[in-house]
């Protein structure tokens, strides 16, 4: 595709000897909400460093909007990006400091003074030009290092950790704000985020990141509900793991033997008599009731009996830890409204339905 | 409604307490500054307000605690402003502050200029080599500040070794007239009071978020911009600062002057010497040396104004 706003072919990176990007490869597409994601030391602020162009990579190329910017210093890069700290300019007013970048492009005083209070209306602080930014709520703060990196039209905003310094109530309003303002302008948004929350609340399409490689692209409910491996799996969200293996074959369907002893029949016929399996499967995924409701109606898959060993009430949802046959634990989430309220010591019967098990590499 | 306007005033009064009650440590260089600052300040003034004659002390001594009541009528009216209008009515005094202005402020700018590049490239070369270059900037320390200005001498006299160097590469045919110049002055001020300026500019230069250049850098602007807008204005109260603290000792330098100065060099701190210690006229030296503080509050006080503004509404 080359109407891509980024283009990252193969890029690399090196500190000393440690890869801290290595062979990455990736497109954000126009207006696109895109999110790098993952665990800190991932390479995912090395590689919005290299895109911004405060590092260089050593190997691949970056191309934005078409023209191979590899080499170009940051202030030659039609990006901008909002910093984590927000890197406000202390000695300059907010209306200067969002100026500050149009001012070096040699736009003139009047369209300035236009865009700049247009830019405040947008980010709603209007009113506030004037202040120096000590003198700004964390709030305030963030959103005038947006509209700095905003008024310059960018075709594409890179966000650092945009969120990460703002205490959890304004987290979610902002996130709907930086949602808004995406929407409204049409400018392509790269956010960088360790917070699994933020990226699938926001993003359109997203990159897991480990250990400088990219694990999986795609949309949030992609890489929730066919995570690629272990790790991404893990890391979007909670997931149980089952230890199996292939017990019989049939036409169109496999039958595993569960580590506890349980069997459940998967409807594919991709693997060998006797495979080792690794399956996946969402706590909001496992089915429960409990051993009487089981005992009384006796219908439906089959389960296997558990304990429950822990039980957490959230509200809207209640979080159960359970303890199976062979020892293993595992996390169950039913939604409060539903079904019984489950208690530490209780003796429940577990179902795995097999369309929402999802089989990885063991 | 008496209750009510109790509890109102009382987190009030509260407020207006907490700054009373100082720890008590803060005493103890309040007291030094009196017994070795306030104390001998104000005996030079009161030595500035009496009669110069030839004795032992060489002046009239006014406010001292007299014998007897009735002869403090008689010792107030000796009370005199003379040596101050001495100052105003002999044109050595005003050529010398001048000079020293002068000499001083043209010091501070040579230094600034030697001062801000070393204290930039300092805070960019890798922290495991700046030990090292503060090694540099500080080791003259280490020598004896007399021997050092002696040295200068050595090195600016017409035989000397700045001279010989410079006509064996041929660059000039006569010696040059360095030293008892003006110019040598400068050069030994600016030698001296160089790590004063260098330190203060590179503390506030390596105190700077180094992401505000790449915030600079990603809103279009180069290293050279980013620099002037960025880096050179934060750094402010540090040159601000470095030029307090060489402007203020050299305006009142003597040693330097007296050693590497001309007949022709006129310093104040200089001035002042000679007239306590070669004219023996105290009170003219006394009033010159009061005026001088004088003249120096104002730059202190527009430094202090500057970071309690900095301080209450940042830059």
């Amino acid at each position: 595709m080359s109407d891509a706003i980024l283009r990252l072919t193969s890029i690399s990176k090196y500190f000393g000897t440690v890869r801290a990007v290595d062979d990455v490869s990736l497109e954000v597409k126009p207006g696109e909400f895109f999110a790098l994601l993952g665990p800190s030391g991932c390479g995912k602020t090395s590689l919005m460093r290299l895109i911004a162009g405060f590092e260089q990579a050593d190997q691949g190329r970056v191309i934005i909007d078409g023209q191979d910017v590899s080499h170009l210093p940051a202030y030659r890069r039609q990006v901008n990006m909002m910093f984590q700290s927000y890197a406000l300019f202390p000695h300059m007013s907010v209306e200067r400091n969002i100026a500050f970048g149009l001012v070096q492009d040699g736009v003139s005083k009047a369209e300035i003074a236009n865009r700049v209070s247009a830019i405040l209306d947008l980010v709603q602080l209007s009113g506030l030009g004037h202040r120096k930014p000590q003198q700004l709520s964390g709030g305030q703060k963030q959103r005038v290092a947006l509209a700095r990196a905003l008024v310059k039209r960018p075709r594409l905003l890179l966000l650092d950790e945009p969120l990460a310094a703002l205490d959890r109530k304004l987290r979610e309003e902002t996130q709907f704000e930086l949602m808004r303002i995406q929407r409204e302008l049409g400018t392509s948004f790269m956010l960088v985020t360790h917070d699994q929350d933020e990226a699938m609340g926001m993003a359109q399409r997203m990159a897991v990141m480990r250990a400088g490689r990219i694990e999986q692209i795609g949309s949030p409910r992609e890489i929730y509900d066919q995570p690629a491996n272990d790790f991404v799996a893990s890391f979007i969200g909670k997931v149980n793991f089952f230890e199996a293996q292939v017990s019989a074959l049939a036409v169109g369907q496999t039958r595993v033997r569960l580590s506890n002893g349980a069997e459940i029949t998967l409807a594919s016929s991709a693997y060998a008599l006797g495979q080792r399996l690794r399956l996946a499967l969402r706590p909001e995924d496992v089915h429960v009731r409990t051993a009487r409701d089981a005992a009384e109606t006796d219908s439906g898959p089959s389960g296997f009996a558990a304990l429950v060993q822990d039980s957490v009430f959230l509200g809207e949802r209640q979080v159960l830890r359970l303890q199976l046959a062979d020892g293993a634990l595992i996390e169950a989430v039913q939604i409060s409204t539903q079904g019984a309220a489950y208690e530490r010591g209780m003796q429940v019967e577990v179902t795995l339905p097999p369309d929402r098990l999802r089989v990885l590499p063991a | 409604m008496s209750s009510a306007r109790m509890s109102e005033s009382s987190p009030a009064q509260a407020q207006a307490q907490a700054p009373k009650r100082r720890p008590w440590a803060i005493y103890a260089p309040m007291l030094w500054m009196l017994i070795f600052f306030a104390l001998p300040f104000l005996l030079v003034v009161k030595i500035s307000l009496s009669q110069s004659v030839l004795a032992r002390p060489p002046y009239v001594p006014v406010f001292d605690l007299p014998m007897e009541w009735s002869d403090l009528l008689d010792r107030l009216g000796l009370f005199s402003f003379e040596a101050y209008q001495g100052l105003f009515n002999d044109p050595l005094y005003l050529d010398a502050y001048l000079s020293s202005v002068r000499l001083a402020g043209l010091s501070t700018l040579v230094c600034l200029l030697i001062a801000y590049p070393f204290a930039l490239a300092l805070t960019r070369v890798h922290p495991n080599w700046r030990p090292f270059f503060f090694g540099l900037a500080i080791a003259p320390f280490c020598t004896s500040f007399l021997i050092r200005v002696y040295a200068w001498i050595a090195i600016l006299k017409d035989e000397g070794f700045l001279n010989h160097l410079l006509l064996w590469l041929g660059v000039i045919d006569t010696p040059l007239q360095i030293f008892a110049t003006d110019s040598a002055v400068l050069i030994g001020i600016v030698y001296s009071y160089l790590p004063f300026m260098i330190l203060p500019i590179y503390v506030a230069i390596e105190r700077q978020d180094q992401s505000l250049l790449e915030a600079a850098a990603d809103l279009g602007a180069s290293p050279w911009s980013a620099f002037w807008n960025v880096t050179f204005p934060l750094s402010l109260p540090g040159v601000i600062a470095g030029a307090l603290l060489v402007f203020i000792p050299a305006i009142g330098e003597f040693v330097i002057p007296d050693l590497l100065g001309g007949s022709q060099t006129l310093m104040i701190g200089h001035t002042i010497w000679v007239d306590f210690f070669d004219n023996r006229d105290w009170p003219s030296a006394a009033a010159a040396a009061v005026l001088l503080l004088a003249l120096l509050l104002v730059p202190i006080w527009a430094y202090e104004r500057l970071q309690s503004t900095i301080a209450s509404e940042g830059l």
